[in-house]
């Protein structure tokens, strides 16, 4: 390919160019903007809930714990109530658990 | 009488702003790219519908992850390196949709076949510029990328290497090789 034709081609692609330039001079649609108006409010959304999710996985599994501990308590002794372990409540006796119940 | 205007802002500005989650801000970055991006999606498929939504496409994308833009790259680097890559799935996509009902072998049915055929007579702009743009897009993607990187988007050797992640002599070498295949499909036009 000689000099000639790489500066024919050149010319041709820059005339090219030039009216592909021209034929995207408009901007953004109204149809675009409103679509990624949209994006960006469920993109932050998603943000926000990533956000809190951790929070709220924290609470969810510090809530699993302590109930889990409760039963495991009552468990241990039929007799308390798991609030009371839970506030460190003097436990009843058995003997006083019984003659309650009586 | 004090000045009141305000300079426009810059990409970096309105990037750490629109991550704050000020739309009006990534807006205006939509308004600053949209032609330049819309350019190159054009030139990499050609007229038709893809190119809308490669350029949508590209915007979500950014904003999506905006939060993970350093800025160590330009921003009009960065969209173009994404707009390419959505052009270029958007080549495949063609391609499989192609070879599923045309078959392997068979061309582009949307590329004009004279594309190749030398002209005897002197065409009008409008037809010159619709064979310059058929011939570009029989080119191969990698070689197409770097002519539209050149030509339309005016990129520097370096952008463009930057852009497509490639060293600047293997762009030269695809530039070279691109204007040597264009030179036989545009042979008889009358320049």
């Amino acid at each position: 390919m000689n000099n000639r034709d790489t500066e024919s081609v050149t010319r041709l692609l820059r005339e090219w160019s030039a009216a592909e330039r021209t034929a995207c001079s408009c901007g953004p649609g109204a149809a675009l903007l409103q679509h990624l108006e949209k994006e960006m409010r469920a993109t932050q959304l998603d943000r926000e809930i990533q956000r809190v999710f951790p929070w709220v996985a924290a609470a969810a599994l510090a809530a699993a714990v302590i109930l889990a501990w409760l039963n495991l308590s009552t468990l241990q002794d039929p007799h308390s109530h798991p609030l009371d372990t839970l506030f460190g409540l003097p436990q009843p006796t058995l003997e006083e658990s019984l003659s309650a119940n009586l | 009488m004090a000045n009141t205007s305000r300079p426009t802002p810059t990409d970096v500005e309105l990037v750490a702003s629109s991550r704050a989650g000020d739309h009006s801000s990534f807006r205006q970055l939509v308004e600053r790219h949209h032609d330049r991006l819309q350019a190159t999606a054009l030139g990499m498929l050609g007229p038709c519908p893809e190119v809308d939504e490669v350029v949508q496409e590209t915007f979500i994308r950014f904003y999506r992850s905006i939060a993970r833009f350093e800025g160590r790259s330009s921003l009009p680097t960065y969209l173009t390196r994404i707009t390419m890559n959505e052009a270029n799935k958007a080549i495949r996509r063609r391609q499989r949709w192609q070879s599923r009902f045309f078959g392997r072998g068979d061309a582009d049915p949307r590329l004009p076949e004279t594309a190749t055929a030398p002209k005897p007579h002197p065409l009008e702009t409008s037809e010159r510029i619709e064979r310059v743009r058929g011939a570009v897009q029989r080119l191969k993607p990698p070689f197409r990328e770097v002519v539209v990187l050149r030509f339309l988007n005016e990129c520097s050797t370096d952008e463009c290497a930057r852009i497509l992640g490639i060293p600047p002599g293997t762009v030269m070498s695809r530039l070279t090789r691109a204007l040597e295949k264009l030179s036989p499909m545009l042979k008889g036009e009358n320049l």
